[in-house]
């Protein structure tokens, strides 16, 4: 069984990506925008592993780890500062967490 | 008693009321204040009656130890006859003093702060006279001289400066800043002779190599030094004295100084620190018996600034005024004296006009009180009727000083005239022309503020209270009396001023023979007389208001605006074209500054701290960046 092409993970991918995108321009609250990265990055995630398998390299699988990983120290970082954001505003709507501006 | 509780009393009075102001509610810090000096005069007059002929050293530390160059620069103080003398005059007419303002400055609301003021300044006169060395007399030169800025400026708002009606507090803000003004022309004036006594130290050290002055006397005789040297060094010194003592041609700011309180002007403007450049020539004597050039010099700045002095008394209307002019010219006596050798006549002037200019001061200064702060003596006259007490004092200051025989002013203005005869026939006419003028502007000044029509405003003066005749009791006594400490020899005497004296500063004695002595004194009897009734006569014609020389007189001969002319002026030119140039180069550079900070307003606008512009922002900025790599790369392949 020919295994799918290389073309339709990418597309997958720069679907996802295009989803998380717009997920993060839209979304007002900060888990959502959380989310939404997670999901653009999962969708880099899927366009490494289909080009290590496509050019037979394990660099990129290796990369996925590593991104993994940093997601992981991210999200734990991220909600961290979300729940303190919170219990100082009482809300984690980005528009209203306007201060530190120019 | 050691000597250095004599200062360190007052300075103790000091910093209690400076500091703790809130500790003394009332008239107590008054109190404390007078309790000081008064301790501080008994310890004087302690040790004056213990006095052996040997002066005291008494050293306290070294200054600036390991510093090979000050190796002898000790701080310590010398107690001789001079000093002695001295620290009687400072406790004693400044405790008499502190006396009068318990009860002068009594509503005053900046009342401890007054008397703070005042202790530092009988705590600093006496560390200058009672110096063992140059360096340590000039911190006590300086500390009088910060004083003496202080009491001058002592109203700097004005005296009504919380006063409700608007009209009375715009007039007490113009008077707050010519007070003010008056303080800083005082300090600035005495810069220029702080300048003169700094270079007269520095050469007496390249000189002898040491400052302190027992050891600079010792050593003065041996020394091979260039005679030229030692007459710039006391050019220098004089130059000092000329600051201090307010003497040609640094003479203006002393008639400003008046702005201060009454007693201020009796303490500081008249008995004490102003006749500071006598006593620091009178202290330098040994130098100045080396150096006739300026001992010359001295004699005739002395000299000139006596008629200066007195000129300018004639035609002034402000009570204190006519007194200011009146201790200029008296000053002007002292340094005559000292100039021409009479050390011991100097300083016997010294001591009596401290009894009687202080007397008289304080005098005006009752007036000034019973008539609600009016200073112009055509609005005075017929004081007699509401004053009787205090017009008996003020005449007996008005008789001193005119030099009437058996006051005090007699026998110490004699013998400086006699000692002027004996060196110069000429400074001899100056000082008998002096003496005159002398006895007509404080005549002038007796019949306008006591005899005649009341003029004033003030519908019942009242007389001092019991507080204030207490020391002009006192001083009328002593400007009455204290002539006979030193009569001459010719009169029968047994000058014992001048024995007391010569233990410390050699007296030279003159040879004038006696009928020639004789003569001197009527001549100047006839002068003060003469004078007076030259007063009496025109106040019978009622024609005292204006004095004689006019104008002239009353702008004290035009003094104040040559040096407007010659250094002011000029200087204030210099300011406002450097100003014009700072304001150019500032506002260049503000420009260029605003101009800069612009284009940085544009990017801070758009730092707007929304989160999801920041992220439009990005991807913008990617898809940009992959449209121009596209581009490229399609080029390229093109």
């Amino acid at each position: 069984m020919d295994p799918a092409p290389t073309t339709y993970y990418v597309a997958l991918s720069g679907l996802l990506f295009a989803i998380g995108m717009m997920g993060v321009l839209t979304r007002r609250t900060a888990i959502m925008m959380f989310l939404s990265v997670e999901l653009m990055l999962n969708a880099a995630n899927l366009a490494l592993v289909a080009f290590a398998r496509s050019w037979g390299d394990l660099a990129g699988q290796t990369a996925v780890f590593i991104v993994m990983t940093l997601a992981a120290a991210e999200v734990a970082i991220g909600l961290a500062i979300i729940v303190a954001i919170f219990r100082q505003r009482e809300t984690t709507n980005v528009d209203v967490l306007a201060t530190l501006k120019g | 008693m050691p000597l250095f509780l004599l200062p360190l009393l007052p300075l103790v009075g000091f910093a209690l009321l400076i500091l703790f102001p809130r500790l003394f509610p009332g008239k107590s810090g008054g109190w404390l204040a007078s309790g000081t000096v008064l301790a501080s005069f008994v310890i004087a007059v302690t040790r004056f009656l213990g006095q052996g002929d040997e002066p005291a050293r008494e050293i306290l530390w070294t200054w600036l130890p390991g510093m090979a160059l000050n190796a002898n620069l000790s701080v310590g103080f010398w107690y001789d006859q001079l000093s002695a003398l001295m620290a009687l005059i400072i406790t004693g007419v400044g405790f008499l003093i502190h006396l009068y303002s318990v009860s002068y400055m009594g509503h005053d609301r900046q009342f401890t702060r007054f008397f703070a003021f005042l202790n530092f300044f009988v705590a600093m006169m006496l560390v200058l006279v009672l110096a063992d060395s140059y360096p340590l007399m000039f911190v006590g030169w300086e500390g009088v001289g910060v004083a003496s800025y202080l009491l001058i400026g002592f109203w700097f708002s004005g005296r009504n400066s919380e006063a409700s009606d608007r009209d009375i507090r715009e007039a007490s803000d113009r008077e707050g800043v010519a007070n003010s003004n008056a303080a800083r022309k005082a300090f600035i004036m005495n810069r220029i002779g702080d300048l003169g006594f700094m270079l007269g130290m520095f050469l007496l050290y390249r000189l002898y190599g040491t400052l302190v002055i027992p050891e600079l006397a010792e050593r003065v005789d041996g020394a091979q030094v260039a005679a030229a040297g030692v007459e710039l060094a006391c050019l220098f010194l004089l130059v000092g004295a000329v600051g201090k003592s307010g003497q040609l041609p640094l003479t203006t700011w002393l008639p400003d100084a008046m702005a201060g309180p009454t007693p201020v002007s009796a303490l500081i403007h008249a008995a004490t620190m102003v006749t500071a450049g006598v006593y620091l020539i009178a202290r330098s004597h040994f130098l100045y018996d080396l150096a006739p050039g300026a001992s010359t010099w001295v004699a005739w700045v002395g000299a000139l600034t006596a008629l200066y002095g007195a000129l300018s008394a004639l035609n002034q209307h402000d009570i204190k005024k006519i007194l200011a002019y009146s201790t200029v010219s008296q000053l002007g006596y002292m340094f005559l004296a000292v100039g021409v050798g009479a050390y011991s006549a100097g300083v016997f002037h010294l001591l009596t006009h401290a009894f009687f200019k202080a007397l008289l001061f304080l005098s005006a200064g009752a007036v000034i009180h019973a008539l609600h702060e009016e200073q112009d003596v055509r609005r005075m006259g017929g004081l007699r009727r509401f004053m009787p007490f205090t017009h008996l004092t003020a005449l007996m200051g008005v008789l001193a000083i005119a030099g009437i025989p058996v006051w005090s002013g007699f026998f110490s203005k004699d013998a400086i005239l006699a000692a002027a005869f004996a060196a110069s026939p000429l400074l001899y006419v100056v000082g008998l022309g002096v003496a005159f003028l002398t006895a007509y502007y404080m005549g002038r000044w007796y019949f306008l503020v006591w005899r005649g029509e009341y003029r004033g405003s003030v519908a019942h003066p009242h007389e001092a209270d019991g507080l204030m005749k207490v020391p002009l009791g006192i001083l009328a006594a002593l400007a009455t009396l204290a002539g006979f400490l030193n009569v001459p020899t010719f009169l029968g005497g047994g000058h014992a001023f001048d024995d007391y004296l010569g233990r410390a500063i050699p007296v030279h004695g003159h040879e004038i023979p006696i009928s020639t002595e004789w003569l001197l004194t009527l001549l100047a009897v006839a002068a003060g007389v003469g004078g007076l009734l030259w007063a009496a006569a025109e106040h019978r014609r009622r024609a005292l208001a204006t004095g004689p020389l006019g104008a002239a007189s009353a702008n004290a001969l035009y003094l104040d605006r040559v040096y407007d002319g010659l250094v002011a002026a000029p200087s204030r030119a210099l300011a406002a074209g450097l100003d014009v140039v700072d304001r150019g180069l500032d506002g260049a550079l503000s420009g260029v500054a605003r101009n800069s900070a612009a284009p940085g307003g544009l990017f801070s606008r758009w730092q707007s701290g929304f989160v999801r512009t920041y992220a439009v922002s990005m991807l913008l900025g990617t898809a940009l960046l992959l449209g121009y790599w596209a581009l490229r790369t399609i080029g390229g392949g093109a």
